[in-house]
């Protein structure tokens, strides 16, 4: 997208043509390289719209975001205190930093970072999803079968199938044994299909998943 | 609450770095728990905990998991030896004493699962399914490993409860 950048993408072609000192169209340079994965070019863009404006919010929030997917977890810390040092209230700042401690198993942290944005603004989006993600992470969910695990769900089967032969119930329990080993099979054979041919669905990436968050804080800072 | 506040903003990430080896999965920790009996069971959850970076408390919450689960294994077996189970069920003494070992490890592992879970679902925040390591070969050598020790204890059980 860049000039500097061997791939150019079509998105990119307009995104080429955008003025090289304003923040805002660096801002989409690194928003749509954030989309495309491409992290390490997502984090140059957005460093190059923070030298026209080193104070620009939603631009050190996606710096942040590509920071954290690159692994970088300390260098986007400090992303985001400066970002936390222009606006301290920011709930949707406060959020992903929380979600940026918990990355890092630092969960008392998160939990006091959450509690403050909710002080902010309860009702963002961005801390109602550092909320919710605290909670799972905690295992304050309330999904039996995940908390138990596979072990209780096995355990379960196999005691109504052997209840079934005790009691005198041959043919149900054989049917209920071909039914278990068929749903076995299924569970442990399609899931890892899935992921080859579809790709991985159950993640989402932390800078992607910041960029509606961002236009929050863009309106903000504009406010 | 103001001190609170700077601690919160206060950076905390400076020295970390992603853990070196990647954990297994805890569902699959299941299999190795119920032919390994509690000693493989805590065992791979000890390593694992390592490689989850669970704190010291929770490290020593698997030990005590999987000890009391042999204990428990250990009464369940000096109970069934009481009872003289095996040749109620016409089955051979070392049968059941099998028995006891898979049962004891099939009681630790949803707790061990527990213990182990904040730390599985932060690494599942950060890394994919695909991250984690095959559990095949330790699991494997666990088991190997851990059910003659679980079968020992359960028989000195059931000679000390049935001479």
């Amino acid at each position: 997208v860049t000039s500097s950048s061997p791939r150019v993408t079509p998105a990119g072609h307009e995104l080429r043509d955008l003025p090289e000192a304003d923040p805002e169209a660096w801002f989409l340079r690194s928003a749509a390289l954030c989309a495309l994965e491409r992290y390490t070019e997502a984090a140059g863009a957005a460093r190059a719209g923070l030298a026209c404006d080193p104070r620009h919010l939603p631009l050190l929030a996606l710096l942040a975001g590509a920071e954290t997917e690159l692994g970088d977890l300390a260098r986007a810390e400090r992303t985001m205190l400066w970002a936390l040092e222009l606006a301290p209230d920011d709930a949707c700042l406060l959020g992903r930093y929380a979600l940026l401690v918990a990355r890092a198993g630092q969960l008392d942290k998160a939990r006091g970072l959450v509690a403050l944005a909710e002080r902010a603004d309860p009702d963002h989006v961005e801390v109602l999803r550092a909320r919710s993600m605290l909670a799972y992470l905690e295992g304050r969910d309330k999904q039996w079968v995940i908390t138990g695990g596979a072990g209780s769900i096995w355990l379960g089967a196999v005691t109504a199938i052997i209840a079934l032969v005790e009691v005198g119930h041959t043919a149900a329990a054989a049917g209920a044994a071909c039914a278990w080993i068929v749903w076995v099979a299924y569970s442990w054979i399609v899931p890892p299909l899935l992921r080859r041919y579809r790709g991985d669905v159950t993640g989402g990436s932390y800078c992607a998943s910041a960029l509606a968050g961002s236009s929050g804080a863009s309106a903000q800072r504009r406010s | 609450v103001e001190d609170e506040t700077n601690q919160l903003f206060r950076a905390s990430l400076a020295g970390y770095s992603a853990p070196d080896k990647r954990p297994w999965r805890l569902e699959s920790q299941f299999w190795a728990a119920f032919f390994g009996g509690p000693v493989a069971a805590g065992a791979l959850a000890w390593v694992n905990a390592g490689r989850l970076r669970l704190s010291r408390a929770r490290r020593i919450a698997v030990l005590s998991i999987a000890a009391a689960s042999l204990v428990l294994q250990a009464v369940g077996a000096a109970a069934l030896a009481v009872a003289d189970t095996a040749s109620a069920i016409g089955d051979s003494d070392w049968r059941v004493l099998g028995l006891t070992v898979q049962g004891g490890g099939a009681v630790a592992h949803p707790f061990l699962h527990r213990v182990q879970r904040t730390g599985d679902r932060i690494f599942r925040l950060v890394r994919s399914e695909a991250d984690y390591v095959s559990l095949w070969r330790p699991g494997f050598l666990t088991v190997l490993g851990g059910a003659p020790i679980g079968i020992a204890v359960a028989w000195i059980a059931a000679n000390v409860a049935e001479p």
